[in-house]
Parts: structure tokens; C-alpha cells; sequence
């Protein structure tokens, strides 16, 4: 028995150690706010617990109690390991008050100047230069950066002061300085875990400085400095960028007679980069694959320069490398296609493997051409290849024939594939009853909107039904069908904006008053309406009682800051909103 | 007519007036107005300065008469005089014992007026000279007494200063007035001529807000404009010619139209002060026109006269048109011979050769004088050189918090003796305790920036104020609530937060008044508010940045009420400064904290959000946004909020104020140091 309580007696302290291990950083979600591990794990308790007591307050936003909290700590742990930790998170504590400069001033500083060798303090001097930048003193800002720079040059710190100038030299064009610390962050840092991000995007930003001056080899010398980089592998690696920011770079070089040149330097560049790169040995692995994405790209950039005849010569080489199937012929009817040679497209597509396919894309053609019946006589060759997709490919018809505003065409192939596929009636149906609806048939459409509501059960169709009546101006109709669809509480406000619009007062009341039970969202339009509606009514004092109503029941809420205007400006009313306080 | 044949018309009239031609007439218009003017202003110019000098050697050789040396000797002294009462009413003196040094040159003054005061007894001059002279008198003796009280008490020199000034503005309008009933027509005439130019000169100080004299002084004066011009209409009643009765009459609309204008200013009406300005432009702008259309007339119907004379003494080149012809054109026209280019003639080649050659003179007569009317009226304006001048109140201070005023309880020495105590004490005589019963503890400064006496700022002068500028723009309600009160309350606010000398109305200025104000003399805040669009043209743009950056300028605004004015004005920061990102301002900024201290940013209703926002270049703020309609607060009723939050947006006001004018102050003094 004695060993048995002795057991438990240990089993409950190391299980307070463990939680108490485990409650530091909680709630913490910020790197930048968390204890280090090392410095955690050699804690004495009494200062872990003081700890805790303070992130508590910190994670909760009461930030005057965990600033007294940690500087408990400080007075009385002051030789802790913790102490630069604790003066950090007091200074974090006062930037969330907006209280930046004094975070600076006493924090921040503080943490430099009495624990200068401690991981924090670099932390610390980053953070300066971080809230000069936040509260727009960027002269200061760029000096705490660089003494970072200098100060900090092994640590993650300096890539992080080195990012945030990055940004202030975009923001004002400081192409020089710009310039310069891309230059540092691609070749002169160590590339970790913790820096690859900025380290990739660093390598892109230069290279697409570089290509937009049609400097190719500086370019690509930048991306290869960083082509290990995680990130730049998991976004398609280094042929992928170079390939997009070329490709972009090509483009805006084009525009300019004087750059023309430059533009066509850069793509040969780049075409010789990704030449290179082409396996020739393409029964290894994935080799055939990769061959297929480089020569595409090498096709690409050659049509972003319009070289026509290095286009196709690319799609036929390619043809050759790994057979004429049908994604290279795609990709040369595509390019016919751009070329607006839409018969060599159509022969192209012919040359499909898969006849279903090319023809469906000969049709797509004729889609584009506007030319139903031409469509129409390609989905019946697709029909007879391919049966039993019947319905599809005669529903596609149907669409050119809507899109073609041929309501009547669409609406006979719509009938008849509903006939042949009995399972999907009311989808069809659906189809038939939008198509006159479109086509503004309303008393066509009402009747097939009926039919699909027998067909399928569904009472939401009768919102459309509405909107036909709405557009025939029989609004009573109208009304009754929205409160038929069962689209609550829209179907209040739409019911009460028709009857408003015919001045049906009471009626629409009624109904916005009804809306109100349908949470707040809902019920401070519903009461925005009801002043409204007293407004144009001419029944001054409920308006304003209306208007009051929003600002007393949600204060807080973009529409008492309106209901709030509205009452100022046109009734000269001021009712307070609670004001400011103290948070 | 039918519609078609009136569209026809109409099409053909504005062809006419479209056409080149309708600018030749211009064009001759301008170029013999310029002759006319030219021939008149130099004829009129060597005329006057022959006058002046002949006039300047008669009076020096009266002068230099034996028996008129004491007039010399006093005319010397006033010239003396008028420049130290420049100095001392300068404040440039702020040393006491040469404040009591200047009095030995202000002296003097009582012993010529007591002189010339007995020789007026004494040899008898008639009663109205010798009261003239008494009112003379006046000036040195009040401003004698005025100048020793300043010695020991401004507010009091102040207060008598200013009245006796008064009593002798009053009596000098009275003489004036009396000279303008009884006086003869050439002191009437001369009297016109030298208040005109003081009215002219008072009128541009007042349109430029320039502060030298108080209103009172300057409603009395600009009075006596509407009887000087109820004595010249009455004058010219007398003179049997209608013409320049008329003419008279119609120049006494712009004193009287100005007196309108600044009365219903002094009294604060807004509205009938817009009323008549626009009236009164309105007005002019008929009057001008009935003039510009009689001269035309008159000079056409001469010249038709003399053309039909010489058609009725056989002239070949001339002839007869017929007298249905001359019912809407000319009499009698030119046959063959050079075309006419006078604008004033019928037959002008630009009139056509039709029947409508009179109305076609009429309209084109309009059309050129509403032109030309406009064109003055935008020199004028919002194009002309009209510069304003903005200055800051002269003084000193530190831009630090207010602190509180602590009375220190100092402990009493107390002596206390046991009159039985068998030890020998030998206190001090009771008189020779000095007993220090209590301390205060004040500011240890005051309110403003830089060195200098009172509460101000260094780069200030002694006629600047600090003035509440709300900025007109296009697409909204830039006025929302303006003259209301909200502006004038956190003024007054100001004033007795900071003591800083104010004006005493808020105005409002458009964007391209802004460039109106010089570099070193702008407005360091303007404040902008309202809750619609913001539409500000490329030109405009350009003026705000301008007046921001080079003129060191900031703007305060305040969102007025919509979520929608907030995406407005951050859109405007953002074609200001594209390079500037919006910063949300810390309450430990200076702005916050100086001169008083913002525990958390105060607002009515978070209209856009419940931060403060900052464009910060060169480490100033170049505007701040207040997202919660804290102009509602500071308005009578303070819009429902409690007095806490109500009194908090006045100390945010005052601040916003005072660190716009410390750091205009600040830049003030690095450029004088560059220079």
C-alpha cells in the first residue's frame, strides 16, 4: 500500500512538471512571442509559473496585467535566463497598445543593452528597426536594419531586417538599394530551413530584375545560385521560373521598339538555357515528360516573340522525340488556331487519335464561329462514334443553339434529350425552363419552371417563377411565388420591397418585421428598411425610432455608423454610439 | 415661325458669334480698350507728377519761411514720432529699460501740442480750426498715457489703448463727415480720393485675414464708405445731368455692395454674407453691362450720324439705306472703299451684311463683356495673385504635456519657547521670521515652441493667430456641419487650453486657394471632413501636395460618417504620396502626448475602424485621419458622448493643432538658419 500511495505521490509530480513544461507558449501563436525550449527546460518552477501567469494574460489581450506580470518577473528573477524573454514580451505588450516608440525606447533597447549577448537581443534590434518601419519613420528604420546587418550577420535575423528593407526600397523605388540587398540575400547568405522562402523569392525578384533589362545570364545565374531552395522546387523549379519571369519579362521588352532587340536576346538565352536541359536519353525514367514540358516551353517562348516557323518546328521536333500523339497535335492546332488558320486547325484536330475528341474540338471551333448548325452536324458525328454519351453531346448542341439566342432550337434538342435520359428529366428541364426565361418567354418559362417543380419536388424553383411574374409586373403573382419558394429570409425582404415599391406600407412592415428574427445580420436590414419605409411613407417619428433602434441594439455595427450619419444629416439627431473606450 | 425655321435661327446666330470673326472683334475690342487706357493713365500721370512737384517745391519754400520754422521743426518730430509708435507698436522692444528709454522720444509730442495749442488760443483762430487741432492733440496725448501704462501693465494699456483709440476714430469720422457735407468740392473730391485708397488698402488687409486692426475699427470705417457715397449722389443730384448721376450712382455700388459684405460678416450671418456677395456681383455685373451696351450705343449711333450727314450732303462714297434698313442696321453705309474693323460701327464687316447688323452688335457687345467680365473675375479670384498670408501667433513655449498645478504645503517655522524653561533663549524679533507659508508649483513653461514672450511660437508675429481652416473640395459635403459650431468650439478650446491668440471665426478655403498662401506664411493645418466622394482634379492634386511638401503643410481629417469617405481619402493619400504607406499613428506619438497626454484614441462612431491613421515624410506627419466623426464631438451636445470622451476629442483637437504648428515652426527655424 505504501508503495502503491508512493507511486501515485510521484506518478502526480511529474505529471504537474510535464504540464507545467507543457503550458509554457501556450496560446502563443507568434514564434516571435515564445519561449525558447532551452531556455524553458532549465527554468526553476516558481519562474515557470510566473511565466505562465504573464503569456495568460498576454494570449487573453490583457495586456496591462501581463506587463505587471512580467515585470514581476524581472524584480524577481532578474538573473534568469528568461529575463531578456520576459523585457521582450513587455515590450511586445506596449506595441499592442500602440505605445511604439516607448516599446523602442524602453523595451526593445532595454533587452540590447542588459542581455547584448542573448538570442533576444538580436530579436530585440530587429524589432526595432520592424516598428520604426510600422510607424513610418523609415530613416530610422533603415539604421536599426543595417546595424542588424551588421551586428547580427549569422543569424536569421539579418535576413529578416534584410526583407523588410526589400520592402521599403519597392515601396519608394529605390531601385539602387533594391538592387543591393537582393544581390546579398540570393549570394551572400547561407541558405536554412528558417531562410529558404526568402531566399528563393529574393533569387526570383533579382532574376526578374535582371530579365526586364534583357540581362539573361544574371538572371539565370541568380535563379541557379538558388535552385536547391525548397520553395523553389516545390513551385516547379528552376526551369519553371526561369521560364514565367522570362516569359513575362519577353513581353514587356516587346512593347518598346527600342528593347525589341533585348526581348529577343533574352528568349534566345533562355531557349538555350532550357535546350540545354533536355534529356537525351529518354528512355530513363521520367524522361519523356520532362522533354514533352521543356520543348513546350521552348515553343512558348518562341510564339511570345511570334516566330511562327520555330513554333511548329518545335511541336514537330517534339513530335518526333516522343510521338505525334494527341497533346502535340493539340498543341499545334492550338497554335493554328492563335494564328488564326482555323483550317489547318480543324485538319489537325482530324489527325486525333481519339476521333471523339478531335471531333469535339472541331465542334468547340464552330462554337467559337457562332455557327450552331455547323456544331450541330459535328455532334452528330460524335453521337454516332460515341452513343452512349448521347445526351451530353446533344445537350452541348443545345447550349450553342442558347448561346446563339436560338431559344426555340435549344429548347427541342433540350426535350428531346430529356426524353432519351428519363433519369436526369428535371436537370433537362431546368434547362428548357432557364432558356426561356433568358430569352424572355416568361409565360413559357413559368410553365417549365412548373414542370420541373412536378418533375423534381423542388419548391426553391418557385423564386424564379417570381422573378418571371416581376417581370411581367404582375406583382401579386410575384409575391405569392417567393413565398411559395421557401427562401427565407430572403423571400421576406423581397416580398416587403415589392409591396413597398407599390406602397403597400403595412404590408412590407409586416414583413421586414418578420425578417427581424433571423439573426442580427438580418435584422439590422430588416430595421435599416423599416426607417425606410416610414421614411417614404411620411411617418417621420418612427423613422427615427427605427434609425435609433439600429444604433442602440448594434452599436458596434457598420450599420449604426450609417443609421448614425443618416440621423445627423438628415434630421440633425446625435445619438451616441457609446464612444470610445478604453480597450 | 415654325420650330424648324427658330432652330435655324438660332443655329445661324451661333455660327455667327462661333466664327472667326466674333474673336477679330474681340481682338479690337482689347487692343483699343489698351489705347484708350494707355493714352488716358500717361496724359493723367505727367499731369500729376508736374502737379506734385510743383505742389512739394511751394511747400518746402513755405516752409522755409523764418516765421514758419516751427512748423518745420513739428513735421520733423511727427515723422520721428510715426516711426518709433511703428517700433514700440511692433513689439519689437522687449527690454523694460528701453521701453522707459523710448519715452524721451515720445515726450516731446505733449510739448508741441501744448504750443501749438496756445497759439491757436492765442492768436485767435476760429473755433473749427482750433477744435481740429484739439482733436489732434488727442493722438499724442492718449498715446503718451498709453505708452506708460504699458509699462507697468499690458492688459490695461491694452484696454486703454484700444478705447482711446476708438474715441479718436470716432471724432475723426465725425470731421470727416462734416468735411464731406460742408467742405468744398475740391476737399470733397480729395477726401474721396486718399479714403479710397485706405479703404482699398483696409479691404485687401481684411480679404487676406491679415489682423491689424480690430473689426469694430474697420466696420466703422468701411461706414463711413455709404456716407461718403450718399454725399456724392447728393452732390451729383445738383448737377442736372442724368449721365453722371447715374455714373455716380453706379460706382457707389461697390462701396456699398463691400459694406454689405463685410457687415453681414461681422455679424456672423453666413448665409446673407454669400447672399450678397453674390448679389453684388450679380449687380455689378448689370451695371457694367447697361454701361458697356449705352457706350456702344452711343458711340454707333455718332458714328451712323456723322455717315448719314455726309449721305445728305451728296458724298459719292456714302449712301441712303432706306428707312426700314435703318430700323435694325445702319442709316447710311460705306459704298466700296476699305471695310470697316471698328466694333463700334455698324457697317464692321464682322456685323454681316444683313438686317441684323444691331442685334448681331448687341449680342456680340454681351457676349464680349461677359467674357471679358468673367476673365477679370477669375484674375481676380481664384487665378490672380491674391496672396494670403497665414501667420502663426508670435510668443514661446516648450512642446511638452501639461502638467498639473500643485500647491506645496510648506511646513510653518515655528518658535516655541516655554516662557518658564530655566534655559536662556534669544529668538529672533517676531517682524524678522520670515515665514513662507506656501509654494506653488506652475508651469514651469508654456504652451508653444521656441523663444519668445507669451504663449506662441518663435517663427509667429504679433498680428498672427492661430486660424481653423476647413478644406473645400469637390464630389461631397465638405461642409457637413460647418459653421455649426464644431470648428469654432475646439477653436475657442484651443485658445484656452493653450492660450494661443485665435481667430475668432473659422474659415474655409478650396484647394487651389491653397496656392494663394507663400512659402513660410501657409496655413500649418487645414481640416477636412465630410462623408461622400472625394474628387480632386489632377491640378489640385498637385496644389495639396505642394502645399504639403514644400509648403510644409498637414492635413487633419476626420471621417464624418461612412465607410465610403474612408476608402475616399485614403485614395487621395494614396495619389498624394503613392510612395507613403498609411501608418496607424501610436499613442505615444507626439501628436498624442503633446500637450496632452490620449490614454486611447477617442471617438462619436467607428465610422472607419477605431485607429488613427498617419502619413509620415521626413518623420512628420503630413495628415491624420480620424476615423470616428470627432468633429461631432466637439459641436454643441458633443453627439450623445460622455463629457470624458467629449473632453478627450477637444485635447485630441488641441494637439493635432499644436504639433501641426510646433513642427511648422521647427522647419521655420532650419530654414532661417540655412539662410
Amino acid at each position: 500500500m505504501k508503495t502503491f500511495l508512493y507511486s501515485i505521490f510521484i506518478a502526480c509530480l511529474l505529471c504537474n512538471i510535464v504540464t507545467a513544461q507543457t503550458k509554457i507558449n501556450e496560446g502563443l501563436r507568434n514564434a516571435n512571442d515564445q519561449l525558447r525550449f532551452e531556455v524553458a527546460k532549465e527554468l526553476r518552477q516558481t519562474e515557470k509559473y510566473q511565466l505562465v501567469v504573464a503569456q495568460r494574460f498576454y494570449a487573453k489581450g490583457d495586456l496591462k496585467a501581463a506587463m505587471a506580470e512580467f515585470e514581476k518577473f524581472l524584480t524577481l528573477y532578474e538573473r534568469s535566463d528568461a529575463a531578456p524573454y520576459a523585457q521582450l514580451m513587455w515590450s511586445h505588450c506596449l506595441v499592442r497598445q500602440r505605445k511604439v516608440n516607448t516599446a523602442i525606447r524602453d523595451g526593445y533597447q532595454s533587452v540590447i543593452d542588459y542581455w547584448p549577448e542573448s538570442p533576444e537581443a538580436a530579436l530585440a534590434a530587429y524589432l526595432i528597426g520592424k516598428s520604426y518601419k510600422d510607424i513610418g519613420e523609415i530613416k530610422n528604420s533603415i539604421k536599426a536594419f543595417d546595424n542588424v546587418r551588421e551586428d547580427y550577420p549569422d543569424k536569421q535575423v539579418r535576413v529578416l531586417a534584410l526583407w523588410d528593407m526589400l520592402d521599403i526600397a519597392n515601396v519608394h523605388k529605390d531601385e539602387k538599394l533594391r538592387l543591393k540587398i537582393l544581390k546579398e540575400l540570393t549570394f551572400e547568405i547561407k541558405r536554412t530551413k528558417a531562410n529558404d522562402y526568402h531566399l528563393a523569392k529574393a533569387a526570383q525578384d533579382l532574376a526578374g530584375y535582371y530579365f526586364y533589362r534583357g540581362d539573361g545570364a544574371k538572371g539565370l545565374e541568380a535563379l541557379q545560385e538558388q535552385e536547391g531552395a525548397h520553395h523553389m522546387r516545390r513551385h516547379g523549379g528552376l526551369i519553371s521560373h526561369a521560364h514565367n519571369i522570362g516569359k513575362g519579362a519577353v513581353g514587356h521588352l516587346l512593347k518598346k521598339k527600342e528593347t525589341v532587340k533585348g526581348g529577343e536576346k533574352l528568349t534566345d538565352d533562355l531557349i538555350k538555357f532550357i535546350n540545354g536541359r533536355v534529356p537525351e536519353d529518354l528512355e530513363k525514367g521520367k524522361a519523356k515528360e520532362v522533354a514533352r514540358d521543356l520543348l513546350g516551353r521552348i515553343a512558348n517562348l518562341h510564339a511570345t516573340v511570334k516566330r511562327d516557323k520555330e513554333v511548329l518546328d518545335t511541336y514537330e521536333r517534339m513530335g518526333k522525340m516522343i510521338g505525334m500523339d494527341d497533346d502535340v497535335l493539340g498543341k499545334i492546332a492550338s497554335w493554328h488556331k492563335a494564328k488564326k488558320r482555323r483550317a489547318e486547325a480543324r485538319k489537325t484536330y482530324e489527325r486525333f487519335k481519339n476521333k471523339v475528341n478531335g471531333l469535339a474540338n472541331i465542334a468547340g471551333m464552330y462554337r467559337e464561329d457562332k455557327d450552331p448548325d455547323g456544331a450541330k452536324s459535328i455532334y452528330g458525328k460524335i453521337i454516332q462514334l460515341d452513343k452512349e454519351n448521347e445526351a451530353k453531346w446533344a445537350s452541348e448542341s443545345a447550349g450553342v443553339y442558347r448561346e446563339c439566342k436560338k431559344p426555340e432550337e435549344a429548347v427541342q434538342i433540350y426535350t428531346y434529350v430529356a426524353s432519351i435520359d428519363q433519369e436526369n428529366k428535371g436537370k433537362w428541364f431546368e434547362q428548357v425552363a432557364g432558356t426561356w426565361q433568358e430569352a424572355g418567354k416568361y409565360e413559357k418559362a413559368i410553365e417549365s419552371w412548373r414542370n420541373v417543380i412536378t418533375t423534381t419536388g423542388k419548391s426553391g424553383h418557385y423564386w424564379a417563377i417570381g422573378d418571371c411574374y416581376v417581370a411581367l409586373k404582375d406583382i401579386p403573382k410575384g409575391i405569392q411565388s417567393y413565398r411559395l419558394s421557401d427562401n427565407f429570409p430572403s423571400a421576406y425582404f423581397k416580398m416587403a420591397d415589392l409591396h413597398r415599391g407599390q406602397k403597400q406600407w403595412n404590408e412590407a412592415l409586416t414583413l421586414y418585421n418578420q425578417a427581424r428574427s433571423y439573426g442580427d445580420g438580418h435584422a439590422q436590414t430588416a430595421l435599416w428598411r423599416i426607417g425606410e419605409t416610414y421614411e417614404k411613407s411620411s411617418r417621420r417619428e418612427q423613422a427615427i425610432k427605427s434609425y435609433q433602434s439600429i444604433c442602440k441594439l448594434y452599436p458596434k455595427s457598420s450599420s449604426a455608423s450609417r443609421a448614425h450619419a443618416h440621423l445627423q444629416n438628415k434630421y440633425k439627431i446625435n445619438i451616441t454610439l457609446g464612444g470610445a473606450k478604453e480597450e | 415661325m415654325s420650330p424648324n425655321a427658330k432652330e435655324s435661327t438660332f443655329r445661324d446666330l451661333f455660327r455667327t458669334l462661333t466664327s472667326w470673326q466674333f474673336y477679330t472683334l474681340i481682338g479690337s475690342l482689347i487692343v483699343n480698350g489698351s489705347k484708350l487706357l494707355w493714352k488716358f493713365l500717361s496724359a493723367k500721370g505727367r499731369k500729376s507728377f508736374k502737379w506734385s512737384k510743383a505742389y512739394a517745391i511751394n511747400f518746402w519754400s513755405y516752409l522755409s519761411q523764418p516765421e514758419n520754422k516751427f512748423l518745420k521743426l513739428t513735421l520733423g518730430y511727427c515723422l520721428v514720432w510715426l516711426l518709433f509708435f511703428w517700433i514700440w507698436t511692433s513689439n519689437w522692444i522687449s527690454w523694460t529699460w528701453l521701453h522707459w528709454t523710448l519715452l524721451i522720444v515720445f515726450l516731446p509730442s505733449w510739448y508741441f501740442s501744448t504750443v501749438w495749442l496756445l497759439r491757436a488760443f492765442r492768436n485767435k483762430w476760429d473755433l473749427t480750426a482750433t477744435l481740429r487741432l484739439g482733436s489732434l492733440v488727442l493722438i499724442p496725448f492718449f498715446q503718451m498715457l498709453t505708452f506708460i501704462l504699458d509699462g507697468f501693465t499690458y492688459e490695461a494699456a491694452k484696454i486703454f489703448g484700444g478705447t482711446t483709440f476708438a474715441i479718436v476714430s470716432i471724432l475723426w469720422a465725425a470731421w470727416f463727415c462734416w468735411d464731406m457735407t460742408m467742405g468744398s468740392f475740391r476737399l470733397r473730391k480729395n477726401l474721396t480720393i486718399g479714403y479710397t485708397i485706405v479703404w482699398c488698402w483696409l479691404w485687401y488687409l481684411w480679404s487676406t485675414n491679415t489682423a491689424l486692426f480690430p473689426e469694430l475699427f474697420l466696420f466703422l470705417f468701411f461706414s463711413l464708405s455709404i456716407y461718403l457715397a450718399y454725399c456724392w449722389i447728393d452732390m451729383a443730384r445738383h448737377w442736372d445731368d442724368n449721365i453722371r448721376l447715374r455714373a455716380v450712382a453706379s460706382v457707389c455700388i461697390l462701396p456699398v455692395w463691400q459694406w454689405l459684405v463685410f457687415t453681414t460678416h461681422f455679424l456672423g450671418w453666413g448665409e446673407a454674407r454669400a447672399i450678397t456677395a453674390g448679389g453684388g456681383l450679380a449687380a455689378v455685373f448689370l451695371v457694367g453691362l447697361g454701361w458697356t451696351v449705352w457706350y456702344v450705343d452711343r458711340r454707333a449711333w455718332e458714328l451712323q450720324r456723322a455717315r448719314f450727314y455726309s449721305a445728305a450732303e451728296g458724298k459719292s462714297d456714302v449712301d441712303f439705306t432706306g428707312p426700314l434698313s435703318a430700323m435694325s442696321g445702319s442709316a447710311a453705309i460705306l459704298q466700296g472703299g476699305d471695310e470697316i474693323w471698328d466694333p463700334f460701327d455698324l457697317d464692321a464687316r464682322y456685323y454681316g451684311n444683313g438686317e441684323k447688323k444691331k442685334l448681331n452688335q448687341s449680342l456680340s457687345t454681351i457676349a464680349a463683356y461677359s467674357i471679358l467680365f468673367f476673365l477679370l473675375f477669375l484674375i481676380l479670384t481664384s487665378l490672380s495673385g491674391c496672396m494670403e498670408l497665414y501667420e502663426m501667433p508670435a510668443g514661446g513655449g516648450e512642446q511638452k504635456q501639461v502638467q498639473q498645478v500643485v500647491v506645496q504645503k510648506v511646513i510653518k517655522k515655528k518658535f516655541v519657547i516655554n516662557p518658564f524653561s530655566a534655559v536662556l533663549f534669544n529668538p529672533p524679533p517676531i517682524d524678522k521670521v520670515k515665514l513662507q507659508l506656501t509654494e506653488l508649483t506652475k508651469h514651469a513653461y508654456t504652451v508653444g515652441y521656441g523663444k519668445g514672450k507669451g504663449a506662441g511660437f518663435s517663427g509667429g508675429t504679433n498680428r498672427g493667430m492661430v486660424r481653423f481652416i476647413r478644406l473645400e473640395y469637390n464630389g461631397g459635403d465638405w461642409d457637413q456641419d460647418f459653421g455649426v459650431g464644431a470648428d469654432l468650439n475646439l477653436l475657442l478650446e484651443y485658445h484656452v487650453r493653450t492660450s494661443h491668440k485665435t481667430a475668432k471665426k473659422t474659415e474655409s478655403r478650396k484647394v487651389m486657394q491653397l496656392k494663394n498662401f507663400p512659402i513660410g506664411k501657409s496655413p500649418p493645418m487645414v481640416y477636412m471632413t465630410g462623408q461622400g466622394n472625394i474628387s480632386l482634379s489632377n491640378k489640385e492634386v498637385e496644389i495639396l501636395r505642394e502645399y504639403l511638401i514644400d509648403k510644409h503643410g498637414m492635413i487633419f481629417a476626420d471621417n464624418g460618417g461612412s465607410g465610403r469617405w474612408h476608402g475616399q481619402f485614403f485614395n487621395v493619400m494614396k495619389r498624394l504620396f503613392p510612395r507613403v504607406r498609411p501608418i496607424k499613428v501610436p499613442l505615444d506619438h507626439e501628436v498624442h502626448q503633446i500637450p496632452y497626454i490620449i490614454p486611447f484614441l477617442p471617438y462619436v462612431a467607428p465610422h472607419g475602424g477605431k485607429d488613427a491613421f498617419g502619413w509620415v515624410v521626413d518623420s512628420r506627419l503630413v495628415a491624420y485621419y480620424h476615423p470616428g466623426d470627432i468633429g461631432d464631438a466637439w459641436a454643441d451636445g458633443h453627439a450623445g458622448v460622455t463629457p470624458e470622451i467629449s473632453e478627450l476629442c477637444y485635447q485630441l483637437g488641441t494637439n493635432v493643432i499644436f504639433y501641426a504648428h510646433a513642427e511648422y515652426n521647427k522647419w521655420l527655424d532650419r530654414q532661417n538658419k540655412k539662410k
